[in-house]
């Protein structure tokens, strides 16, 4: 599990004033709350005194974090600022009775959160699209997922299980056959992986067609990782031969994959149109309603073959070895990236994964 | 193109398999066994590119109704 990124903790209108959020992020227990002069800060979890978790305590005057065990009470700092028990007794609280605090930076609508224990790699990616006012946007509720989030990572990168899970919906054979091109490099220190597929004169599978009110268009999907806790799909179609003349339609649909430990993480989704795009299919609604209305059941298909796979690490991997096609080179890609990652920060890893990690290791040459 | 012996990916089809090396060689060949890698990475502008280019079958750009 990588720890040393940004990682989304929650849209902004997740952590409304005066109220605490709990979660774990990359295996560390966090709380989460926004001052009164409106920042997000996040403390470790569990109180110095005896472990209880913080997210079960309250906010005192809207900074002050108190433990809902004993009282201790912490600053946004991370700082402990009172001990009932020892103001009492008159004594001074203790030096080492503070919670390491964790960086977070909140930026385009989504608040970032770095659980690493090395000093944050430059800054978060940006998300322009969430908040801006020539965009509409619509954000999901996070959905637990009981898998390992890489192999959330891998499934957004491989069209080609559009068919036969998504067969009927967004699914075709065409989808899993079209050509990609395949870009790898590095923004600001940080590596990323992009696909790029692009069809002419292709007719939309039946989802798609009701959004766009198309039946053949041209079509450019792009997917992009942008380190291990962001993935960006940007999608746009136009009537055939009219791409780039102003008459396209589309969407920019980030999803965000937050591990929570090596067998869970959390999958959130935010999907913008340019305000003002109507959905084809139904007069006076528009396209983002469109596309996030289509989106439940293609998510739980995903999550569905996801968990289905993760279940399947229970076992040993004596008498399996994974098959690669051509079709596989994004995810082979993606794993490696994410392997150096890993390796470069030094985590051993659960047996599950150093297993996934040894059978991929003689893979590559 | 060069790649300034920066590791590539490349598919081989003898093999099965991708691999990612930086021991491909001019003219390029699978540094396991021999045979030329379809297709090869190439690097320019600082990003390393691949196009993965499969033949849709006859019907194939249809929707399957599931």
């Amino acid at each position: 599990m990588i720890r040393n990124a940004w990682y989304v903790a929650g849209f902004s209108e997740e952590f409304a004033p005066g109220t605490i959020a709990g979660q774990v992020i990359a295996g560390t227990p966090l709380v989460l709350w926004r001052t009164r002069a409106g920042e997000a800060v996040a403390l470790d979890a569990r109180c110095a005194h005896k472990r209880f978790p913080l997210w079960k305590g309250k906010l005192l005057d809207g900074d002050v974090l108190e433990c809902a065990y004993h009282g201790f009470a912490y600053a946004p700092s991370g700082h402990c600022v009172a001990v009932p028990a020892l103001h009492e007794q008159g004594e001074k609280i203790p030096q080492t009775a503070r919670q390491r605090r964790f960086p977070v930076v909140e930026q385009d609508g989504v608040v970032w959160l770095w659980p690493g224990d090395r000093e944050p790699a430059g800054s978060p990616p940006r998300t322009p699209e969430i908040g801006a006012s020539e965009w509409e946007t619509i954000s999901t509720e996070p959905m637990e997922v009981a898998a390992n989030a890489r192999l959330l990572i891998e499934n957004l990168f491989d069209l080609t299980h559009f068919y036969p899970l998504h067969a009927g919906n967004i699914g075709s054979l065409a989808d899993a056959q079209v050509p990609v091109e395949i870009e790898r490099g590095e923004r600001e220190g940080v590596p990323y992986l992009k696909t790029i597929r692009r069809r002419t004169n292709f007719t939309l599978p039946p989802m798609t067609r009701d959004r766009f009110g198309l039946q053949v268009a041209d079509q450019v999907q792009e997917h992009t990782m942008v380190g291990p806790g962001l993935f960006q799909v940007v999608v746009t179609v136009a009537p055939p031969g009219r791409l780039g003349r102003g008459e396209e339609q589309g969407f920019v649909l980030y999803q965000s994959i937050t591990p929570q430990d090596e067998s869970h993480h959390l999958w959130r989704r935010s999907t913008s149109c340019r305000a003002g795009t109507g959905w084809a299919g139904s007069p006076g609604r528009s396209l983002v309603e469109a596309i996030v209305a289509g989106a439940p059941t293609v998510v739980e298909q995903d999550r569905w073959a996801i968990e289905e796979q993760q279940k399947m690490f229970a076992y040993p991997d004596e008498g399996y070895r994974e098959v690669h096609i051509k079709t596989d080179g994004a995810v082979m890609m993606a794993r490696r990236i994410l392997d150096d990652m890993e390796a470069a920060e030094g985590s051993a890893g659960v047996p599950q994964v150093r297993s996934q990690r040894a059978r991929r290791s003689a893979d590559v040459a | 193109m060069s790649c300034g012996g920066r590791p590539r990916w490349g598919f081989c089809e003898d093999c099965e398999r991708w691999q990612f090396s930086a021991g491909w060689g001019d003219p390029a060949a699978c540094p396991e066994c021999g045979a030329p890698p379809r297709p090869l990475e190439s690097w320019s502008g600082g990003a390393a590119r691949i196009t993965l280019v499969l033949d849709l079958p006859p019907g194939g750009e249809l929707p399957l109704l599931g």
